[in-house]
């Protein structure tokens, strides 16, 4: 530790030398240097990518199984009249997500209710499953350079970790939903 | 060593994140900002929650096997205090003898304080750092931050359902403040 601490300390010494010589380009070509080091993939625990890698699968995994633990003809079941039904959930999740998953992945955005005409479990669970799988093929080949950048979506500027992590914690708050929705029909969730 | 390299590179590229004339603002970097803004937003949900379900209603339960109203405002203050003390390195017990609306809501004020002010100790090297998780495990401590923020979310999930249950408008679905 004190070892690196001492060489980081003549390593900024001999970056500050250099840049009194040779001004602001020596500054820029340093941060060029520094960039496409970090632009690297880190694979190491403290990956901002990694993270969200992770995190999607674990998402993924628990959309997935709760979506087949209902049987097909509760598909329709909403607990009180004015809120979406447990297939209506799944279309929601599948098309906000998807959508946001495009902005991080620089695609043309699609619309978030592009699933909303699905009726039946199967396809219902086919589009989420592959709203998941693109959602691991845009992520596959992140960096944390990359996490950290911000893209346009719905008007604003967010950095892409941002827009994932917000697409895991609405998936999360309506697997919520959904928990309640099974117990509320004698089922135990996965 | 390459290793250590590579989370101070990270950090650079962070703090000019931090220097963008929109974020200069708040200080905060493209991790801690955002990060410390989600925390901000489940705890309005929560919070509003807490207050607007009925005190005589805080022991309703969809089904007999599942927490109560006020089993998951009392579950949610315990798992605040214990994911954010993976963050501040410290174990800090949370309070007991929840019994009244007032005291819950207050609960859960104080918990969600202790995360902010968890955050607030942070800098992106000190979130980014590699520290001992639950279960042996290892990893940054800006990501027990995260899981708290996503395991807050999955509880609100159910909250939103016993609402509806109970004919209330949940306050994720109302007009902003």
């Amino acid at each position: 530790m004190s070892h690196w601490r001492a060489r980081r300390g003549r390593a900024q010494k001999f970056f500050l030398g250099v840049a009194m010589n040779h001004g602001r380009g020596v500054f820029a070509f340093l941060l060029i240097l520094i960039l496409a080091a970090a632009a690297r993939p880190l694979g190491a625990q403290n990956s901002m990518a990694e993270q969200l890698r992770q995190q999607w699968a674990a998402s993924q995994r628990q959309m997935v199984r709760i979506a087949e633990a209902m049987p097909a003809d509760k598909f329709h079941y909403r607990p009180t009249p004015e809120v979406r039904s447990f297939g209506e959930i799944l279309n929601h999740v599948a098309g906000e997500g998807r959508m946001e998953l495009e902005a991080v992945g620089g695609a043309q955005l699609g619309s978030p209710e592009r699933y909303e005409s699905l009726k039946e479990r199967a396809e219902i669970v086919r589009a989420l499953s592959e709203f998941f799988e693109y959602g691991t093929s845009v992520l596959a080949d992140m960096t944390d350079q990359q996490a950290v950048q911000s893209v346009t979506l719905r008007e604003r500027q967010s950095p892409r970790w941002v827009v994932v992590v917000g697409a895991i914690g609405h998936n999360k708050e309506h697997f919520g939903n959904l928990v309640t929705y099974l117990r509320l029909n004698g089922l135990t969730p996965p | 060593m390459e290793h250590r390299v590579r989370l101070v590179l990270l950090v650079v590229c962070l703090a000019m994140w931090g220097g963008a004339p929109a974020q200069a603002q708040s200080g905060d970097s493209a991790l801690l900002g955002p990060l410390k803004q989600r925390w901000e937003g489940i705890r309005g949900n929560v919070v509003r929650t807490a207050e607007a379900v009925p005190e005589d209603k805080y022991d309703f339960k969809p089904t007999p096997e599942v927490r109560s109203f006020r089993d998951q405002f009392v579950h949610i203050v315990e798992e605040n205090y214990f994911f954010m003390g993976f963050v501040t390195g410290e174990k800090k017990a949370p309070p007991s003898n929840l019994n009244t609306k007032a005291d819950i809501v207050k609960a859960l004020n104080d918990s969600y304080d202790y995360g902010a002010q968890a955050l607030a100790g942070l800098n992106d090297q000190t979130a980014l750092e590699v520290v001992p998780l639950m279960g042996n495990r290892q990893g940054p401590r800006w990501s027990m931050a995260l899981l708290n923020i996503v395991d807050n979310m999955d509880h609100y999930g159910n909250l939103v359902v016993y609402m509806r249950l109970n004919g209330i408008v949940p306050p994720s679905s109302q007009p902003r403040r």
